[in-house]
């Protein structure tokens, strides 16, 4: 019996010793590689197994993708992590596959994203909310899908935004700065406009008595007065004569302040036609000849543009030359648009969705050097000596702020003794919000 | 209750384990939540479980001479033992852990 016995337990082992080494063989060709498929029956169906997958670059695309890239179960567990997301939350992966996304949400935005896990259980759903990594919590925006019935998973897509976060943090300071400086100097331009209005309107009162007692000691002690006594008060009547003219430029200037919303639309040709009646006496005196073309209408302030056509067809015909008739022509185009941004206009900020009508004041007249053109529109800047063309030099300046005041730009062309051309750039329209209803 | 299980066999050492998977494969994401499900369920915080990706790590696979996947491995307490195939037989698992449930 025994011997029986252990002859066949010996050959049972035999028996299993081949088995054991079949089976090794088998397990060292699948390890060296020389194994492509397995061929086995699986639920008694034949099955083929290739061991090199086919997607192969797929995987590679996913794990290496720049964004955090997830498969959670129905219940949120995660399945699948891409090496970003668990650099991104700082875990080893070996400790995020296998735990629960919920893990990963910080407390604020627990209830948030349940609401769009859930949402995404009938297809798809994106927000943003704030994932929790070690000590610190990371704004994302997150994509999820529903990958059922083909798998019974939910695909999610982690993109950090704590880079655009801080820019849009950066942004939103330098606003409120650039804001708070606005205001500032809002106010201080206020002050200072009140301060121009205020100074100018108490400058006239004594001016006007310095100007009424000249008149009326002239007037009583003309005759006994000597002659150079009687040239003085001429003097002193001329000087408060030109300091009132200054006192209501300076006012003039002030009073060109933040006008919006008083935009219209303005035939410039009506204007134009009566700023020269108002000339009607100088053209005559100077033998002007004044040509006139066709002008655009533009959304404006009427009695800025007036005001703006004063004083350029006024320099035009106080800076003509003696003795020769002064010859002025005034014209306009639209400005094309590869000439809205070229040297000359390009510091004006002309606004591209815009059209501006060009409009020209062309003299020939005494004009300047082109060194002087942008000098010219300051405040109180004058070229010329007072004794032969009066003026305050207040005139262009204000000219230039009644243009900036319609978002448009004003430059001037000249030769010196060879007259001057101004050109205005105004914009059709207005932007939206600045114009009346 | 499952949760009131009370563990013998290992006694009160922490267990650790590692489940090898390839990426998203069926059997994979079937061993990864029968493994979690009864971590959770019988182990709590005794066991120290990792989820490794032999795709992303194929020398880590050589070096525990994984050969299929899944494959759970205990790495402690010894013996090393290991477990082949998407862990649905929980029974034969926690058996083979060396754990015995108690109600």
């Amino acid at each position: 019996m025994n011997t029986a016995a252990a002859e066949d337990l010996l050959s049972k082992m035999e028996d299993l010793k081949l088995r054991l080494s079949e089976a090794e063989e088998a397990i060292d060709a699948i390890k060296n590689g020389s194994v492509d498929a397995f061929a086995i029956r699986k639920d008694g169906k034949p099955e083929v197994f290739t061991l090199q997958s086919l997607d192969y670059a797929y995987r590679v695309l996913i794990e290496k993708f720049s964004e955090g890239a997830l498969n959670l179960t129905l219940d949120g567990l995660i399945i699948y992590s891409n090496s970003y997301f668990s650099k991104l939350m700082n875990v080893p992966n070996e400790k995020v596959t296998g735990s629960y996304i919920f893990d990963y949400i910080a407390g604020e935005s627990h209830q948030q994203f349940r609401e769009y896990f859930d949402l995404a259980l009938q297809g798809s759903s994106k927000t943003e909310i704030m994932l929790c990594a070690k000590n610190k919590n990371i704004p994302v925006y997150v994509s999820l899908t529903n990958l059922q019935p083909q798998l019974a998973t939910i695909g999610m897509i982690v993109t950090d935004l704590s880079e655009k976060k801080q820019n849009e943090q950066l942004i939103k300071i330098h606003a409120e700065t650039l804001w708070k400086k606005n205001v500032e100097l809002e106010h201080l331009n206020k002050s200072l406009d009140q301060f121009a209005s205020i100074a100018s309107h108490d400058l006239q009162e004594p001016l006007r008595k310095i100007q009424t007692f000249t008149a009326l000691l002239k007037r009583q002690c003309n005759k006994t007065l000597a002659e150079e006594s009687n040239e003085l008060i001429d003097k002193i009547k001329r000087s408060s004569e030109r300091m009132s003219l200054l006192i209501n430029d300076v006012l003039n200037f002030s009073r060109i302040v933040h006008i919006e919303n008083m935009f219209v639309k303005t035939d410039l040709n009506q204007i134009l036609s009566n700023t020269l009646k108002d000339f009607d006496l100088l053209i005559l005196e100077k033998d002007a000849s004044v040509r006139v073309e066709n002008l655009p209408v533009v959304e404006a302030i009427p009695s800025q543009i007036n005001q703006l056509f004063y004083n350029l067809v006024g320099n035009a015909l106080k800076f003509a030359k003696i003795g020769k008739p002064a010859s002025i022509t005034i014209s306009s185009r639209i400005l094309p648009s590869e000439e809205a941004e070229n040297d000359f206009n390009s510091r004006f900020n002309l606004d591209k969705q815009l059209s501006y009508s060009e409009i020209s004041f062309k003299d020939n007249g005494i004009g300047f050097e082109q060194q002087f053109a942008e000098q010219i529109f300051s405040i109180f800047e004058r070229l010329n000596n007072q004794e032969q063309y009066s003026g305050t030099g207040i005139g262009l300046a204000l000219c230039q702020k009644i243009v900036q005041q319609h978002h448009g730009g004003i430059r001037a062309e000249a030769k010196e003794n060879d007259g001057a051309i101004f050109y205005i750039l105004l914009p059709l329209t207005q932007s939206a919000n600045v114009v009346a209803n | 209750m499952k949760n009131k299980s009370k563990l013998e066999g290992v006694g009160k050492r922490k267990i650790f384990l590692q489940l090898y998977i390839t990426g998203m494969s069926e059997n994979s994401v079937r061993a990864i939540q029968n493994i979690t499900l009864l971590c959770d369920q019988y182990l709590h915080d005794r066991v120290d479980l990792e989820i490794i990706d032999i795709y992303k790590n194929p020398s880590v696979a050589e070096e525990q001479m994984i050969v299929f996947s899944p494959s759970l491995i205990r790495q402690f307490p010894l013996p090393k033992k290991t477990f082949i195939g998407d862990l649905s037989d929980v029974e034969k698992v926690i058996l083979g852990l060396g754990v015995t449930l108690k109600e």
